[in-house]
């Protein structure tokens, strides 16, 4: 019978295992930190894509962004004369509302936490009213708040000053909306002031409310806007409360940055019909007389949208042609479009819209205009027996277009 | 020696006392589980509790923990499904017409029960312990059918623990919505339904007429992927590789003013403590152009994204777009379910729903058969069951051009695809024939002793 000593032992094994350890080290640093390659698995053939993603589409325009809090980004279109005041830490959005000599109203956006019948209590308990519980909330208004339902919450009286910079007094008028949607943290609107004044402005908040969206998104196309019914709203065959206001057609000017497409006005060339928009981003779609296979498009894009190059060269892509070099991007024609110089391209070829569809021998005339903080494309695609006699009414379609039309 | 220690091993495992301290065990898992609720959703306690191998903490605050070492769920229930074959079946003294029986018997109500109705399962029940009787009291009374009930019970017992283990690898758990009307984001028929937990990333190819080939990057090889790792993947079919990196279970997109991918990047959330369903996942896609020269194309993508990246891949002179999009996994059923009315009946002047029912149009190899399904009667089909688990009222909606619209009802089914569906069913029925028989024949030895005793 043999023993080994443990000094021994640890001699023996030691080498060993020192030489497994480098080996690991030296598989590991081969291999670095990348793990596969593995194959793509096969997936399903559609016969179309599944969301329709908007022409030369921005990373923030699809991702949108949020706050330090993981809330979303709120951009405001203020109504007109509705002044914007410091955000805070309570406030994502702060406004005042100038009145005559009966004071001020006092607009506040924030996220909180809780169920909506006891954040509406609270309200109601500013002014001395009974609290309500979420059969009190069925009851209420709704409205849209950000792109979700909401409920619309009102209070007249003597109002106990809250949390705000509003003092107490009497005679003064709460509108609140509160989101219904769930999640951690729910959104708040509340103006507060004198009851004359926020009556004048109920109109106004409401399309406030419903025009709120989120980052990346304000550009974005058409979304439904629900309007402010009673009662029970989301029972089948419903209609509006009388009394209950709906939203404005047409959000009501305001502070923006960018181009306000609503505002954008044209000539419309002899022959030429302006229709409604068929997809997401475009501000007006249209049609020429005697030209069923051409079709024109006006969209916008915020930023630059990408970019010249990288846009002309996608519609390139399009019609079966390889890419433009930059010097050759930079030496394309120029046109006069809302006061600036605009590159205007030709491509021939066949068509292959994103949607499947397909024109051969096609003339595709793009015009990109990079504005200050946007960008306007014009596309006109067809038939190039179509396309080609309609280049001078795109020019003065383009050189007839202003804001504020 | 070997075989000493290998009675012993057989012992332990079929003990009675293995068999208490799993269930012991099981019962601390739970309760411990339950309490871990109050910091993190049922799916993330339901994972780490009872579909792991060992547990190494407790969960005792939003931000802290207790380490502790403890049996995972999923080893335990594997030990008392041994405990249960070699305790209960293999060392259980037993003759062989009654383990023939006994497998018979498990065996038919196997086999016949899952076919049949919940009412006539009873009476299916009913006949086969009577049978039992006939056979082992009165067609071969000299026979020794000792435990046959016990054997039939343990039976079913093990297919119940059978039907979890099948549930745990060969099931798909996700929801379904339709809508009375086509249109817009609005499916009124469908054949496919989506996970409530997994991601896949989709690579899709815009074909020529029009459509789109889809290829895909289930969320198995992503979602385990470290800060600084990623993983690479490959298509011969395809202009490009893919690699992922970054991934985030929950995650929101922020502004980076400096670096990021297009001015953003990725801030990790923790996940969502209430429900996992919640969790937004996010990661970068980098696209590698194939060939010398080739391009890299860098995007994030998230959950909650509007719409795909569409990238354009440049081949053989001319760009091409694809899309790649970070979506919820979806699996297809052999068979389309198109809503034809959504039924929703509340209380009385309030909006909440009382009960509510989907009728649909079941449309399947050129036939269709109308369903209704309601709360508490499933569709069951082909191994799937659609429950009828939400809706979406109707609303009237203004859009931004002053157009007032009604969105139409929207029915949302809970849709699981089980194997084993039947099997727990089938199992009770198992349980019940075999605790009525030992019953039964516990009645009748009283019954005899009781004759015995007055005859005397």
């Amino acid at each position: 019978m043999t023993t080994t000593r443990p000094s021994l032992l640890f001699a023996r094994l030691a080498p060993t295992a020192g030489g497994l350890l480098l080996c690991s080290l030296a598989l590991a640093a081969c291999g670095g930190d990348e793990r596969g390659p593995y194959p793509l698995e096969p997936g399903r053939e559609r016969p179309a894509p599944d969301r329709e993603v908007p022409e030369a589409a921005t990373a923030l325009e699809r991702l949108g962004v949020r706050d330090e809090q993981g809330r979303p980004v709120l951009v405001p279109t203020l109504p007109q004369g509705w002044q914007a005041q410091p955000a805070s830490s309570m406030r994502v959005i702060s406004a005042r509302v100038p009145g005559s000599g009966a004071g001020d109203g006092d607009l506040a956006v924030s996220w909180a936490g809780g169920d909506v019948a006891s954040n509406v209590s609270r309200w109601l308990g500013q002014f001395g009213l009974p609290p309500v519980d979420e059969q009190g909330i069925d009851a209420l208004p709704r409205g849209q708040l950000a792109g979700g339902p909401a409920v619309l919450v009102e209070a007249k009286g003597r109002y106990d000053g809250g949390m705000g910079p509003a003092p107490a007094a009497d005679g003064q008028m709460l509108l609140g909306m509160v989101s219904l949607l769930p999640g951690r943290d729910r959104l708040f609107v509340k103006l507060v002031g004198p009851d004359a004044l926020v009556e004048a402005q109920r109109d106004a908040f409401i399309t406030f409310c419903a025009t709120l969206v989120r980052a990346g998104t304000a550009t974005s196309a058409p979304r439904p806007v629900a309007a402010p019914t009673a009662g029970s709203a989301p029972v089948p065959g419903s209609t509006p409360a009388p009394g209950s206001a709906a939203p404005a057609a047409t959000p009501p000017a305001g502070p923006r940055a960018g181009l306000d497409a609503g505002r954008l006005a044209w000539d419309l060339p002899s022959g030429w019909k302006a229709q409604k928009p068929r997809g997401m981003m475009r501000i007006m779609d249209f049609r020429v007389e005697g030209a069923a296979g051409t079709e024109g498009v006006l969209f916008q894009l915020a930023g630059d949208g990408g970019g010249v190059a990288l846009n002309i060269n996608r519609w390139r892509g399009q019609m079966g042609q390889p890419e433009l070099a930059p010097e050759a991007i930079a030496a394309l024609p120029r046109v006069r479009w809302l006061g600036r110089d605009a590159a205007w391209v030709e491509i021939t070829g066949t068509y292959q819209g994103m949607s499947g569809e397909r024109v051969e021998g096609a003339l595709f005339v793009g015009v990109v205009c990079l504005l200050q903080a946007d960008s306007l494309f014009f596309r006109l695609v067809g038939p190039k027996a179509e396309v080609e006699p309609q280049r001078d009414a795109l020019r003065s379609l383009l050189a007839s277009m202003r804001e504020g039309g | 020696m070997i075989r000493r220690l290998a009675g012993r091993l057989v012992d332990l495992l079929g003990s009675y006392a293995l068999a208490v301290s799993v269930l012991s065990l099981l019962f601390v898992l739970t309760l411990f589980g339950t309490l871990e609720q109050r910091y993190a959703s049922i799916y993330d306690v339901q994972t780490k509790y009872f579909e792991s191998l060992l547990l190494t903490d407790l969960r005792t605050g939003p931000d802290s923990s207790f380490p502790i070492l403890l049996p995972g769920g999923y080893l335990l229930l594997a030990l008392l499904g041994v405990n249960l074959v070699v305790g209960g079946v293999l060392r259980v003294r037993k003759s062989l017409p009654t383990l023939l029986l006994a497998c018979g018997t498990v065996l038919l109500l196997g086999v016949v029960l899952p076919t049949i109705s919940a009412g006539a399962m009873f009476v299916v029940a009913g006949l086969v312990t009577l049978l039992l009787f006939v056979v082992t009291g009165w067609a071969w009374p000299q026979a020794d059918w000792g435990r046959l009930g016990v054997l039939v019970v343990h039976g079913g017992i093990l297919m119940l623990l059978a039907a979890g283990l099948v549930e745990f690898y060969a099931s798909d758990k996700g929801t379904l919505a339709l809508a009375e009307v086509e249109g817009g984001p609005y499916r009124r028929a469908g054949d496919e339904f989506e996970s409530y937990y997994e991601w896949d990333l989709v690579v899709a190819e815009h074909l020529e007429g029009g459509g789109v080939r889809e290829r895909v990057v289930p969320f198995e090889r992503f979602e385990g992927l470290a800060p600084g790792e990623s993983a690479r993947f490959e298509d011969a079919a395809l202009p490009f590789d893919v690699r992922l990196s970054g991934f985030h279970r929950n995650c929101v997109v922020v502004q980076e003013r400096e670096g990021g991918v297009d001015g953003l990047a990725l801030r990790r959330l923790p996940p969502d403590p209430e429900k996992s369903e919640r969790n937004e996942p996010g990661m970068l896609v980098t696209l590698l152009e194939k060939g010398p020269g080739g391009r890299t194309h860098r995007g994030l993508v998230h959950a909650d994204q509007s719409f795909p990246w569409r990238v354009g891949v440049s081949r053989e002179g001319r760009t091409q777009a694809w899309d790649v999009d970070l979506r919820r996994r979806r699996w297809s059923f052999p068979f389309t379910l198109r809503l034809d009315e959504f039924v929703a009946a509340y209380h009385p002047g309030t909006t909440r729903p009382k009960e509510y029912s989907s009728r649909v149009t079941k449309m399947e190899e050129g036939s269709s058969e109308p369903i209704l399904i309601t709360m508490n009667q499933p569709l069951r089909h082909k191994g799937y069951t659609f429950f009828q688990s939400s809706f979406e009222p109707s609303r009237e909606v203004v859009t931004r051009e002053g157009r007032r619209v009604r969105t139409p009802p929207v029915s949302i089914f809970s849709v699981v695809r089980n194997p084993a569906d039947a099997w727990p069913l089938t199992a009770c029925g198992i349980i019940m024939v075999g605790l009525a028989y030992m019953m039964g024949m516990k009645l009748a030895k009283h019954m005899r002793s009781e004759r015995a005793r007055r005859a005397a």
